[in-house]
């Protein structure tokens, strides 16, 4: 399986229509990341997201007193939502804490595309939002402070 | 009533060694001085004794012939003063109590371990029997979570630990750290052993929930799930009524219960 069927294969994709994976293809390749190389800085334009096929990516507030690091994202998960949301800025520093194999998607040309056809929209939009939702769910509890 | 009539009196054992593990948590190895109680399962507690201060409930870390093993956080008058013990002095010891880890019922399928903080603690002679039992199990997961590095219990043992697919997480780092970063439920999913199989689930009472919760979504069934939970325990015997939860006490009836029968009493406020 190449790499891009590899990305589309992950259970966040399931469901999709063989045209909308196809129009997502035609706008992906393949991207690879040293340790303690940046995929992104906070504030940056948003305009790509990624899943991760191999390695490790932490995800980190950058602060005088230290980086902190939030939440870090494995293989089978994806990186980046902010490409579809205005303003299209990245919240946080991405890093690659392994060596990284991701396959990388122009979010531009994806939005785009989503303007075409309203139903990839749709569909693009409801799964991202459950990735949303799944991460906010989790920063609820992190705020919960569980091992105090 | 005690099936032993002998479980309200305090044994003498003695302190043999002390390990701190982290800030405020302390390992104690007692020995008995003369007779020992009888032998622990895994899950199960004992109460310690010191005079002058009263007992505490602590489980058994490491279940071991000749010695028995607590993992002890300083909470309180009674635990400040056992993490304070020395070797050669002595500690009054009533158990083992309660209702053990179901080791046996997993055979021959997949076992996930879920710890938060020192729920690690409880969890290990699971470890320990799972490791010594491999071959009866297929999968065997240990999904670990502290609130960080500095605070992680037995983080050096666990990442010796073979044949065991072994993910860790914690809720916040620096940089240097290599590992997740993420509440313990964000990274169930890394787990290889299956939803088909048991979970054995110990930490903070809200970890316990949110991780039941989580597991059951992934389509693990309630029954399936064992958590380990914690009141106030004072006879350890089923007598006094201090750790009730619901129709439950939970020196008689647990610690070691499963989801299905605690779900709904971990939503009452009152509880």
């Amino acid at each position: 399986m190449n790499p891009v069927d590899q990305a589309l294969s992950i259970p966040f994709f399931d469901g999709l229509a063989a045209r909308h994976r196809a129009a997502l293809a035609s706008h992906a390749r393949v991207s690879t990341f040293l340790e303690d190389e940046f995929v992104f800085r906070q504030d940056g334009h948003a305009a790509t997201f990624w899943v991760l096929l191999e390695g490790r990516i932490a995800l980190d507030v950058p602060s005088p007193h230290g980086d902190r690091v939030i939440a870090t994202l494995n293989q089978g998960d994806i990186l980046g939502f902010s490409w579809l949301f205005a303003p299209h800025r990245w919240q946080f520093d991405a890093r690659a804490m392994t060596l990284v194999t991701a396959v990388e998607f122009d979010g531009a040309a994806i939005r785009q595309a989503c303007e075409d056809d309203h139903e990839l929209g749709f569909e693009l939009m409801r799964r991202f939002a459950r990735i949303v939702t799944s991460r906010l769910q989790h920063t609820r509890i992190q705020l919960l402070d569980l091992y105090a | 009533m005690p099936d032993d009539p002998q479980s309200m009196n305090p044994t003498p054992y003695r302190v043999v060694s002390t390990a701190q593990e982290l800030e405020g948590v302390v390992t104690l190895d007692l020995e008995p001085v003369d007779r020992a109680i009888p032998a622990a399962r895994p899950g199960q507690f004992t109460m310690l004794y010191i005079p002058g201060f009263g007992e505490s409930a602590i489980s058994y870390s490491r279940i071991d012939a000749k010695k028995i093993t607590h993992t002890i956080r300083g909470v309180g008058g009674v635990s400040n003063a056992l993490i304070a013990k020395k070797v050669g002095e002595i500690i009054g010891v009533r158990g083992p109590f309660g209702k053990p880890w179901p080791v046996e019922i997993p055979e021959g399928g997949d076992l996930l371990i879920v710890a938060g903080g020192l729920g690690l603690a409880p969890l290990r002679p699971v470890l320990d029997h799972v490791v010594q039992h491999r071959d009866k199990f297929q999968n065997i997961s240990l999904v670990a979570g502290a609130r960080n590095p500095a605070a992680f219990l037995f983080l050096d043992e666990i990442s010796k630990l073979k044949d065991l697919d072994v993910h860790v997480t914690v809720d916040a780092a620096d940089k240097d750290w290599r590992g997740n970063v993420g509440v313990v439920t964000s990274i169930l999913g890394q787990a290889e052993a299956s939803c088909h199989g048991h979970a054995f689930v110990c930490g903070p009472e809200l970890m316990m929930k949110f991780t039941a919760l989580g597991l059951i979504e992934q389509g693990y069934d309630p029954t399936r799930i064992f958590l380990s939970m914690e009141r106030s325990m004072h006879c350890g015997i089923g007598i006094c009524g201090h750790c009730q939860l619901g129709p439950y006490l939970i020196c008689r009836d647990g610690p070691v219960m499963s989801f299905d029968r605690l779900k709904n009493l971990m939503e009452i406020r009152e509880l």
